[in-house]
């Protein structure tokens, strides 16, 4: 590790930590603790507004905290080969709950989207989980059947199968955002798991066409488009949100406006403590708060892809490689779309965004890639350096 | 380095050899867009931090405007002519009205309003909007206990005149915004008026305020504290009140000045108005025409055209006159005198106020010599009444009209004799028969005794100023026997006399020139009266002035018996009593001040 404190980490942490990738856990938990801070930030004015009390959306947050660290830890525990196995059940039960959300009464509606189902007190997004779904399903088809994708018909379409049937749910929820997100991660997935390149390329433009009739098919999303190239054009309808998020932005400066100081919150800027929680801190930590937490989510996806590269067989690979370009391109989208470079989704920002699903979900894939990183830790190595060459169990660290 | 970051050494190959260098492609291709997206915030965040924050400020920041409390007024001793409370000030916020109709009704019957107005306005679209500013305490009290949602409160200061029409038109007023409109609150604005404060208010996208500005009433404005005498003030106002309803005139004005020091103790305008609720008069009332406006002072001109005389030697006390029996041609220009005189006394000729005789007495005079007098008088510059610490002059003086002496004609030289011909403000007057009374000296009248600031510390004080010796101490030895002839028996100005003390005065009578007609009109009048009492060691100077009187027209009859019950009246209460004990004199406060002497 980090060579002058050697002798302070081998008796202190070495010792504790299991095996687990010490670097993601800080990364993950500091994204946890800035997540925490910002949704008690932005949420306040609507808190208060909505519900008489500033604190419901934080303790509603920390408490799918609490679910999402249970089952982050569950995550860990169990060996990530598991979920190989599980892979059939967990595909008809997402099936089934993909179909239960749509029907009225038993989905729950939010800004005319149907997204959710109620479960006592929590509300769960299904489609939150579906993304790990359908990863651990690629991750499994690359790892069953190695060379397949290369082929289009035998290998790339099968997937895109499986795939079609559950975007075309989601679809009609609708969450286009989470659709855009899904397709790509996947495709990403067969590139690296050996598709070939025009493959990919042809698919990603078939997928263009089949985004561009989805834009066309729903005046709101064709507005998000306009707005996104002239939001100054229509400033207090459609580009009424990419500006207040400019504004909140652009107030930031180098330094912000001073944490809870947001003035964009002030029920300005739509959806400032889910969507466009990056804004907030934005305005409120300024560039070096944003530098901060970009800083922060690269570390994060560091560890992600050096898990997969680091991985000692394929399927660990591809659904460690799966699950972080997941982040990686939801973090992306979402800071491309706050800062107006893309049209608006409906994605939140892994951690940051208030919204319970999207939290435990996110806790759960990060436990799973801890797992898949995990090395057995010297303590429990037998000590027989000499006798017998560790060829199975690698070096710790 | 890659390998170690990556952890490139230590992983079996996966069974796709193009695993590894595409996942770092993607890697790669992420790196990129991370650039992008830090670019991005630096061109947002630091590039157009500027216009966008601007832009972001101007959204939700308004601005309210709140002033300090504006200074008072005080009168000599001490107490306050005007002065600013604390009040509420209801607005609403008509988007946060759920029940506009019920509100407004609640509203109207808390605040005596129009309901249908109000109702409109709890319905429109605004912000903002006034219910009503500076309500009563009551009236506030019963809006807070209605507990209306959407209704708030705001402190502002109110103006308010305890003396309500006491000097109003000397004090004038403020309007709702605490600026100076009129008189000494307009003059004195920049020196009575608070800080201005701004405090920003930053407003959520919903219109409501959430405070975030300084909470702190910026300071608050100097005051200033005349040398109003409210006792005589008030009996001045009174008894020209009365003579004003007797005669029915159109107004009345009065001075009092307090002879040795020049301090004007009274300044009287009939009819005058509340300034606490100005809007219910009317606008003619707003003025002090005592200091405002000029007017032809008349007979009362002849003791000073007697005086320059005089003091040039071309004429002596017991120099005779011919008064051509009543007609008089001068050039062009035919001079009446209301009765036929013949040979008369200097001594007469003020006494009976023959304008024959005053016009040759001034046609003695060289033109410029004539002038300069009339000049040094004080006619025809301001006075200087209003004077900023800086020495900057206040607004609100007129300096009246003094022909210039290239149009001097011997027709303008006669009639300015006799007090016509020329516009001098009453006050101007009332200084220039003060020289008489101080044996020479024109004294600066004074209103405005100090200045003092918010934490009230004196910050000038306007102490008795000689202007310039006019003339010599025979010379007003001599007018002084002249004026007391005018209130002896036989005297225009008999009735003047106040039981107890020695009088000098001297009556006008001039007719109001009529614009429209080009001359002077036969039945409209201005009825005057100037004197100081007591006679020899004069404490007041007054003047009184009844314009257009309806019963009776000469200053003798109309406007000497209103000077003879101001000065019976005031001089007790400054201690200085009747020779032969009071009569028809109030009660005096055993504490009176002494005259000139302030006291708290």
């Amino acid at each position: 590790m980090i060579k002058p404190f050697n002798f302070l980490y081998r008796k202190l942490i070495e010792p504790h930590h299991q095996g687990y990738d010490l670097i993601l856990v800080g990364a993950t938990a500091l994204l946890v603790l800035s997540g925490v801070m910002m949704i008690y930030s932005a949420s306040t004015p609507i808190s208060d507004r909505f519900h008489g009390s500033s604190l419901i959306f934080l303790r509603n947050h920390m408490a799918h905290l609490m679910v999402g660290l249970a089952a982050m830890w569950a995550a860990m525990r169990v060996p990530y080969g598991r979920w190989q196995q599980w892979l059939p059940l967990a595909l008809l039960a997402m099936f089934l709950l993909l179909i239960l959300v749509l029907i009225p009464g038993i989905g729950h509606q939010v800004n005319g989207a149907r997204r959710w189902l109620r479960l006592g007190m929590f509300n769960v997004q299904p489609a939150e989980a579906l993304k790990l779904i359908l990863i651990v399903y690629v991750a499994s088809y690359l790892n069953r059947k190695p060379g397949r994708v290369a082929q289009f018909l035998r290998g790339v379409l099968p997937n895109f199968a499986v795939m079609g049937l559950f975007l075309t749910l989601v679809v009609m929820q609708p969450d286009f955002g989470t659709m855009v997100l899904i397709a790509l991660t996947l495709l990403l997935m067969i590139f690296v798991g050996g598709g070939r390149p025009e493959h990919i390329l042809y698919s990603l433009l078939g997928f263009c066409t089949l985004g561009a009739l989805l834009v066309l098919s729903q005046t709101y999303r064709m507005r998000r488009i306009l707005a996104f190239l002239d939001p100054w054009g229509d400033r207090l309808d459609s580009g009424f949100q990419i500006i207040q998020s400019y504004l909140a932005f652009g107030s930031g400066g180098w330094g912000g406006v001073g944490l809870g100081d947001s003035r964009q919150k002030m029920f300005f800027l739509p959806d400032a403590h889910t969507d466009f929680i990056f804004s907030i801190l934005g305005e409120e930590l300024g560039f070096a708060g944003v530098m901060t937490a970009l800083l922060l989510f690269s570390t994060f996806l560091w560890r992600g892809y050096r898990i997969s590269l680091g991985a000692r067989e394929d399927f660990g690979r591809y659904l460690a490689y799966g699950i972080t370009t997941l982040f990686a391109l939801q973090i992306v989208l979402n800071l491309a779309v706050v800062m107006g470079l893309m049209p608006t989704k409906g994605l939140p920002l892994p951690f940051l965004s208030f919204g319970g699903s999207s939290l435990v979900m996110s806790l759960f894939m990060v436990g799973i890639l801890l797992n898949i990183g995990r090395r057995v830790p010297p303590a429990v190595r037998p000590r027989t350096r000499e006798t017998s060459a560790p060829s199975t169990a690698p070096a710790g660290g | 380095m890659a390998r170690l970051l990556l952890n490139l050494d230590r992983s079996v190959p996966a069974r796709f050899r193009g695993f590894r260098p595409r996942v770092v492609m993607v890697i790669a291709l992420f790196v990129l867009a991370g650039l992008g997206l830090a670019g991005r915030a630096l061109q947002l965040q630091v590039f157009q931090h500027e216009r966008l924050s601007k832009l972001a400020e101007r959204q939700s920041r308004r601005l309210i405007r709140i002033d300090g409390k504006r200074g008072d007024i005080l009168d000599r001793n001490g107490n306050r002519l005007a002065a600013s409370i604390k009040t509420d000030s209801f607005y609403a916020h008509p988007a946060r009205i759920e029940q506009p109709a019920l509100t407004a009704f609640r509203l109207s019957r808390a605040l005596n309003l129009p309901q249908g107005a109000l109702e409109k306005k709890l319905g429109s679209k605004r912000g903002f909007v006034w219910i009503k500013r500076q309500v009563t305490p009551l009236e506030s009290s019963t809006v807070r206990a209605l507990k209306l949602p959407g209704v708030n409160a705001l402190r502002e200061y109110r103006r308010i005149y305890p003396g309500r029409g006491l000097a109003a038109p000397l004090l004038g007023f403020t309007g709702i915004d605490a600026e100076g409109l009129e008189g000494l609150e307009y003059a004195y604005n920049s020196h009575l008026k608070g800080a201005e404060g701004v405090r920003v208010v930053h407003r959520d996208a919903l219109g409501r305020s959430v405070l975030r500005g300084d909470r702190a009433f910026p300071g608050g404005g100097g005051s200033i504290r005349t040398t109003l005498h409210p006792a005589i003030q008030n009996l001045t106002e009174a008894e020209l009140s009365r003579a004003v309803t007797e005669t029915g005139a159109a107004m009345g004005v009065a001075v009092v000045l307090h002879a040795p020091s020049g301090q004007i103790l009274a300044m009287a305008n009939v009819p005058g108005f509340n300034p606490n609720v100005y809007r219910d008069y009317d606008k003619s009332t707003y003025f002090n025409q005592a200091v405002t406006n000029g007017f032809e002072p008349g007979s009362t001109m002849k003791v000073l055209t007697a005086a320059a005389a005089l003091e040039e030697g071309v004429v002596k006390a017991d120099t005779l006159f011919y008064c051509e029996n009543g007609q008089w041609r001068h050039y062009d220009s035919i001079i009446h005198d209301t009765k036929p005189h013949g040979w008369l006394g200097l001594n007469g000729v003020i006494r009976v106020s023959s304008n024959i005789c005053a016009a040759k007495i001034g046609l003695l005079l060289p033109p410029g010599v004539f002038r300069g007098y009339l000049s040094r008088y004080g006619f025809g510059t301001r006075i200087g009444l209003f004077v900023a610490p800086d020495g900057r002059r206040l607004a609100g003086e007129a300096e009246g009209y003094l022909l210039p002496g290239k149009k001097w004609t011997p027709v303008d030289h006669a009639a300015m004799s006799f007090g016509h011909g020329v516009l001098v403000s009453p006050l101007q007057m009332a200084a220039a028969i003060n020289i008489i009374a101080t044996g020479g000296l024109l004294l600066k009248p004074v209103l405005v005794m100090e200045m003092l600031d918010s934490n009230g510390r004196v910050i000038q004080k306007n102490t008795r100023t000689v202007v310039r010796r006019v003339l010599s101490e025979q010379t007003t030895a001599i007018v002084r026997d002249l004026m007391k002839a005018v209130v002896g028996p036989d005297g225009t100005g008999r009735r003047g006399a106040v039981p107890g003390y020695q009088v000098a005065g001297k009556t006008g009578t001039t007719e109001v020139y009529d614009i429209k007609a080009r001359g002077y009109s036969k039945t409209r009048h201005i009825a005057s009266f100037v004197g100081f009492v007591p006679a020899d060691n004069p404490v007041l100077t007054i003047l009184v002035m009844v314009v257009e009187p309806q019963k009776g027209r000469y200053g003798g009859v109309v406007a000497a018996p209103v000077f003879s019950r101001i000065a019976a009246r005031a001089l007790p209460l400054l201690g200085v009593w009747p020779a032969k004990g009071p009569r028809r004199v109030p009660i005096a406060p055993k504490n009176a001040p002494k005259p000139g002497v302030a006291s708290r």
